[in-house]
């Protein structure tokens, strides 16, 4: 073997693994999403749900054989709704991941800044002090939840700015700080709600119930914007494993990094807890799965748990919906029902390091 | 080639490291020795541009302030005292993290840089251990580990802290000849630190003794590890012997009095 010919086999043996788990997680995330769609108190064929899309898609393409409600049901109200579903637990588990690293702990997941209580805290004032029905294009909720969560994230930088540098034990001190006050500021707002606070606790349990592509359309600059500058720094971030002045020495401006990290995973957590509420779990356990199957490489881990997050939010969301129908579950309580046993499980298997 | 004119740094109002002067030529190997707290780390943080500093350091003939943090990286490589290994990562992965100076943002690594690293694990014997998450080696292995990262920087200085610690003999004897080695063949200017004075006196080509931040003795090994130089700034009584083979020093510390040893009385 040459010089660099063992390197070479053992990475990019690594490398091409992951390569083809992105694929085979492509296929699994549109599986998933074809199956939701299908199911539901209307039962549509799979093909069917294919032949809809793709008809929207490319019209003409296929010659249109359902009644229009099937249309409607597909098009307009579950379509959305894992679409949504996706999308948001893309970006938890892509957020957990940034974080666990960002932090280099295993703990670390998308609220760790105060993202959640930032957001709780103004989709409580939006449901209490405003009237119910505005002349809004799109609910006040999302919007004040996602100003919440971006005002948190940004006091906890401010706290935990120590000496110019940006620290993990004061950055994460700061958040739990704040974290804390906001959810005090939260409960006291509850107290004012009186008969609202029904409809409060059913925003923090988190869920897609009557999502919309106006959902969508929100979410998704923010979301986007954060994946660009996550996915570019998917390499500093594996330098950032090192300790800070390692990582300096070798070049990177640690101080900056952390600041990009911190705020593109804020951003697609808060545009993810606007619309969704807050779910727990994914995006603590998707990236430890990734991690332990693939390997812990961010320029890998990051695309892949993106797929995983999405993955597994829409069939979670599926069994929300369809377990006890017409019942919906809080589908936070179906990902940490079904993900804490298999991560579990998970974890017996392999008796090594995971992080 | 590195030199360092006047270096000071002051940290949280006390001054660690006091107008210091040391010039290291290419191949050659410096130990530097001295009591806790004399400023060993922080005189090769500095040197590694991890710590602001007073004075002037030059490396390869530019200022190393005028230098960018990645072109600093590409001359200067630091072997920190407890390095972080990330338990997942492979020894190649660790390894290729050396190349980051080298690398675009994104990362992607080039046939250099496979080349590079390829070297690296060659000349610290890890050849058979590139797939193995750093999590699953021994002290001796990871140090090498860290050494490679270093080399695959492809530096012209290499800053060593106390790689020798947690180590037992036969894996000292195996880094310092390793060292030794690398400088002469890759002409490194480097610089070791270490608190054993024997084993740093068998290592270095020239020992520099430093106390509370000031450089108190320079010179080869056997003219600064002398029972009256160790005595005074250690405060501790040696008895220095010189090897016959070679003539580098050998520092014994004795603990207890010759009576105390066969059991007698002290006094």
């Amino acid at each position: 073997m040459t010089a660099g010919a063992f390197g070479r086999k053992v990475l990019t043996g690594r490398r091409r693994r992951a390569l083809s788990g992105l694929g085979l997680m492509v296929g699994l995330v549109v599986a998933a999403g074809l199956l939701a769609v299908s199911f539901g108190p209307v039962r549509i064929p799979v093909y069917t749900v294919w032949a809809i899309i793709l008809s929207r898609i490319a019209p003409g393409l296929v010659q249109a054989d359902w009644p229009p409600t099937l249309a409607t049901i597909v098009l307009d109200v579950r379509l959305p709704r894992v679409i949504l579903a996706g999308l948001v637990g893309s970006a938890l588990a892509v957020a957990g991941a940034t974080y666990q690293g960002l932090f280099r702990n295993p703990l670390a997941d998308p609220y760790i800044l105060g993202v959640a209580s930032g957001a709780a805290l103004g989709a409580s004032i939006a449901i209490v002090a405003l009237p119910p029905a505005l002349p809004l294009p799109v609910s006040p909720v999302p919007l004040l939840a996602f100003t919440g969560a971006v005002l948190a994230v940004g006091a906890v930088y401010l706290f935990g700015r120590a000496d110019r540098r940006l620290p993990t034990t004061t950055l994460i001190l700061a958040g739990v700080a704040v974290g804390s006050f906001l959810s005090a500021l939260n409960t006291y707002v509850m107290i004012l709600g009186g008969n609202r606070v029904v409809q409060i606790i059913a925003w923090l349990l988190g869920g897609f119930t009557g999502a919309t592509w106006a959902q969508v359309t929100l979410m998704l600059p923010y979301l986007l914007t954060g994946m660009l500058v996550l996915a570019a720094l998917g390499y500093r971030l594996n330098v950032l494993q090192l300790d800070d002045d390692e990582a300096r020495q070798l070049g990177v401006d640690v101080d900056r990094l952390r600041l990009f990290l911190a705020v593109g995973s804020a951003l697609i957590t808060a545009a993810a807890v606007a619309v969704s509420g807050i779910i727990g779990f994914v995006g603590l356990v998707v990236p430890h799965l990734v991690r332990l199957v693939y390997g812990p490489d961010y320029r890998t881990l990051l695309p892949l748990s993106a797929l995983a997050g999405a993955g597994s939010m829409i069939l979670a969301d599926l069994a929300a919906r369809t377990v006890l129908s017409p019942v919906e579950l809080p589908v936070g309580v179906v990902t940490a029902f079904v993900g804490g046993p298999f991560f579990l499980f998970l974890l017996q298997q392999r008796k090594r390091e995971v992080f | 080639m590195l030199e360092v004119w006047g270096l000071t740094v002051v940290y949280r109002g006390r001054v660690v490291v006091d107008r210091v002067n040391l010039v290291v030529r290419a191949g050659e190997l410096v130990g530097l020795i001295g009591p806790n707290a004399a400023g060993k780390s922080t005189l090769l943080r500095a040197i590694a541009g991890t710590v602001p500093y007073a004075g002037e350091i030059v490396i390869c003939g530019r200022s190393q302030r005028q230098l960018s943090r990645t072109e600093l990286a590409r001359l200067v490589a630091a072997v920190p005292q407890t390095p972080s290994l990330p338990p997942l990562f492979t020894v190649a992965e660790v390894v290729m993290l050396g190349r980051t100076p080298y690398l675009n943002w994104l990362g992607w690594e080039r046939p250099e840089d496979w080349a590079a690293v390829g070297r690296a694990l060659e000349l610290t014997g890890l050849e058979d251990l590139v797939d193995r998450p750093v999590g699953q080696l021994s002290g001796g292995e990871r140090q090498r580990v860290v050494i490679a990262r270093a080399l695959a920087q492809e530096p012209k200085v290499l800053l060593l802290d106390e790689p020798l610690n947690n180590l037992d003999v036969a894996h000292q004897v195996k880094i310092i000849r390793l060292v030794r080695r690398l400088t002469r063949e890759q002409g490194l200017a480097a610089v070791l630190t270490g608190h054993d004075l024997t084993l740093v006196a068998q290592a270095a080509d020239r020992v520099v003794l430093l106390d509370r931040g000031r450089v108190v003795a320079e010179g080869p090994p056997a003219r600064v590890v002398n029972r009256d130089i160790i005595k005074r700034v250690y405060g501790t009584d040696v008895t220095v012997w010189a090897d016959p083979a070679t003539g580098r020093p050998v520092a014994l510390v004795r603990v207890g009095g010759p009576k105390e040893e066969a059991g007698g009385d002290p006094d």
